[in-house]
């Protein structure tokens, strides 16, 4: 518990710095630094598998929102259809990539790198969608500088939780690791 | 650093393509109702900082409104074509996007293409720091006095004829470069650690950040303004940038455009007047051309006159004043001679009276003569009866009488070997005052009829001449 409180005022402390740099080099991080920073943290506390496997799994969901903005400026037509289309195209490709690992990359963190993608992008897009080629870069260098300086100190000072299973448990197994006084508490 | 702010972008909005692509970029529309059909045309351009293109596209609009079925053939660049409106693609043909539809209220269809056709307007920007010419990555981080400077040429002038009154009642047509009337504006927003902003010809103000905003407007077409536009701004940087700018410029009709009509008519009203201002001028310039063959015409006079004048200097110096020293002389002369006349005619006057005395003393002793001669006959009569028939040598003796001739001129009557003067009436004009110029033409012309006395042998004198009886002598 404490450990996790610290870890939450280390990860101010860097978001502080971030900002700090932001201002003294003009890095136009600010609308990011908080969406970023947590985001980076979030990826870094959640006990689910690896570090790693969730760091991937984040960087793909990353990697897929840019995908879909990049098909959403190129070919789909600029049309609330058009923008469904994009949403529902990434969010299959993030399934598909889950399956197509065969779960070794939690969905979870797939689904949110998609989503700090959108979240750090979609208003620089709207405004300008001829400009994604260079508006994109920016705002995902920006977001991926947040989110690593996040990740960095939560995986750095939060405590280790413990790793989860690298794949989902069968139902067979939940059952046989459960014993029968749990499972009278839980039908109750 | 961003690279959004070393950006600038120009953007030129709706109708600038559609006017650059005139006439053949309005959509042909075949409609089976009563369907109308809007088209309008966006160039977007994004330049480097300072001005030269990097990216432009198209984007072409069409709103159907109405009902009934419409086809449509819509001149479009077809690189890079897409179709803003819908998954499917847009169909063309020949260069033109072909669109067959049923209208039932308002349709929409927007595509987006790559342009690759001229753009109206040239756009450039200098930057100077501390007043020196730099590139625009040389300002990045760095502080000083820093200045900008947009240049914005409409360069969609193209040869037209233009017919307008001559001012003589006439027109006149000449080929002139005619500009598609635009207007437009800059905008630019510069961080807070530009200071000191300062510019005359743009709108300022905080953007409510720290920051400044600017706008510029230009009016691109003469005469209400001018094809090319300059402005910019200084402002004192520090850790500097470049910042991002938007250029939109759209065409207008300035003669139905409320910001320009007022001036569009100005400048109509003044074009009238001037109108008649050059059929003044060119009255003006007839008669000034009038007045010039007259004063050349005056000149040639005047130097005729001048040489008629210096001939007349010349002779009056020459010929004239010895001339009048002569004619002075000669009516001196005159004046003298005239006297002389004058004495003259008074002798001949006394000569005349003194005549007609002897003429009176001739009369009566010719008439004693005659008694004498009657008596002389008488007496031989009585002599010589017996001889009644004697014979006369010199003309026959009838009756005892000697026929007398007698012969006179009027004036003047000699007797013997005397000469008589007379006056006749033309003389008494030479008693006159000499100096007259009668005078000197009867000297001149009239000769004898003026002179008498010295010249007396050429006057006309009358003379009594009586004839002589001859007695017969034996």
């Amino acid at each position: 518990m404490r450990k996790t409180i610290f870890a939450g005022l280390v990860l101010a402390l860097a978001a502080a710095l971030v900002m700090w740099l932001d201002a003294t080099f003009d890095l136009e991080l600010e609308s990011v630094v908080l969406l970023g920073t947590a985001v980076g943290a979030v990826v870094a506390l959640v006990p689910d598998r690896t570090p790693l496997s969730r760091f991937l799994g984040f960087a793909a969901g990353f990697v897929v929102a840019w995908v879909g903005y990049l098909v959403r400026a190129a070919v789909l037509p600029d049309t609330d259809s058009g923008r469904a289309v994009a949403v529902v195209l990434i969010l299959l490709l993030c399934v598909a990539l889950f399956g197509a690992t065969v779960g070794r990359l939690p969905l979870w963190s797939t689904l949110l790198g998609a989503a700090a993608f959108a979240g750090g992008y979609e208003y620089t897009y709207a405004a300008a969608p001829q400009e994604f080629a260079s508006s994109s870069v920016s705002a995902a260098t920006s977001l991926l500088f947040c989110l690593a300086v996040g990740y960095l100190v939560a995986a750095t000072v939060a405590p280790q939780a413990g790793a989860l299973p690298s794949r989902p448990r069968s139902r067979d197994e939940d059952l046989e690791n459960t014993s029968f006084d749990d499972l009278m508490e839980k039908t109750k | 650093m961003n690279p959004r702010k070393n950006l600038l972008r120009v953007a030129a909005t709706s109708g600038v393509a559609a006017v650059l692509c005139g006439m053949a970029a309005a959509p042909a529309v075949a409609s089976d109702g009563d369907v109308d059909v809007l088209n309008t045309e966006t160039v977007q351009v994004y330049t480097s900082p300072t001005g030269d293109v990097e990216a432009q596209r198209v984007y072409e609009q069409l709103v159907l409104t109405g009902n009934g079925s419409v086809d449509l053939t819509n001149p479009v660049s077809t690189d890079g074509l897409r179709n803003l409106d819908g998954f499917g693609g847009v169909d063309v043909e020949g260069g033109d996007q072909v669109t067959k539809m049923t209208v039932d209220g308002e349709e929409h269809l927007r595509t987006v293409s790559n342009f690759d056709g001229d753009l109206p307007l040239d756009v450039s920007v200098t930057y100077k720091l501390d007043g020196k010419t730099v590139e625009p990555g040389d300002i990045v981080g760095e502080s000083g006095k820093l200045e900008v400077l947009y240049t914005v040429k409409n360069i969609t002038a193209t040869p037209q004829e233009v017919s307008f009154p001559d001012g003589s009642g006439g027109t006149t047509t000449e080929t002139v470069d005619v500009p598609i009337p635009m207007v437009g504006s800059l905008t630019t927003n510069t961080p807070d650690n530009f200071t000191n902003v300062k510019s005359t010809q743009a709108n300022m103000a905080g953007d409510g950040e720290g920051g400044t905003k600017l706008s510029f407007t230009m009016t691109l077409f003469p005469p209400i303004g001018s094809d090319t536009a300059e402005f910019g701004y200084t402002a004192d940087i520090t850790d500097g940038l470049v910042p991002r700018s938007d250029v939109s410029a759209l065409p207008v009709n300035p003669l139905e455009s409320p910001t320009f009509a007022s001036a569009a008519d100005s400048y109509q009203g003044g074009t009238q007047t001037g109108a008649k201002l050059a059929e003044g001028a060119a009255t003006i310039d007839s008669n000034l051309l009038k007045l010039r063959d007259g004063a050349a015409k005056l000149l040639a006079g005047l130097i005729k006159l001048h040489a008629g004048s210096a001939k007349l200097q010349a002779g009056l110096a020459d010929e004239a004043a010895p001339g009048a020293e002569k004619l002075a002389d000669g009516a001196g002369q005159l004046d003298e001679g005239l006297g002389k006349i004058a004495d003259g005619a008074g002798r001949l006057f006394d000569g005349t009276g003194r005549l007609v005395a002897g003429t009176g003393y001739l009369t009566d002793g010719t008439g004693r003569l005659a008694d004498g001669a009657n008596r002389l006959s008488d007496g031989a009569g009585r002599r010589s009866a017996p001889m009644a028939r004697g014979v006369s040598r010199e003309g026959p003796v009838r009756d005892g009488r000697v026929r007398r001739r007698h012969r006179t001129r009027v004036g003047a009557g000699r007797v013997g070997r005397v000469q008589h003067r007379t006056t006749r009436p033309r003389d008494r004009a030479h008693r006159h005052d000499a100096r007259r110029g009668d005078h000197a033409r009867s000297r001149a012309g009239a000769g004898a009829d003026g002179a008498s006395g010295e010249r007396g042998g050429r006057l006309r004198i009358a003379e009594i001449d009586v004839a002589h009886l001859m007695l017969p002598t034996r």
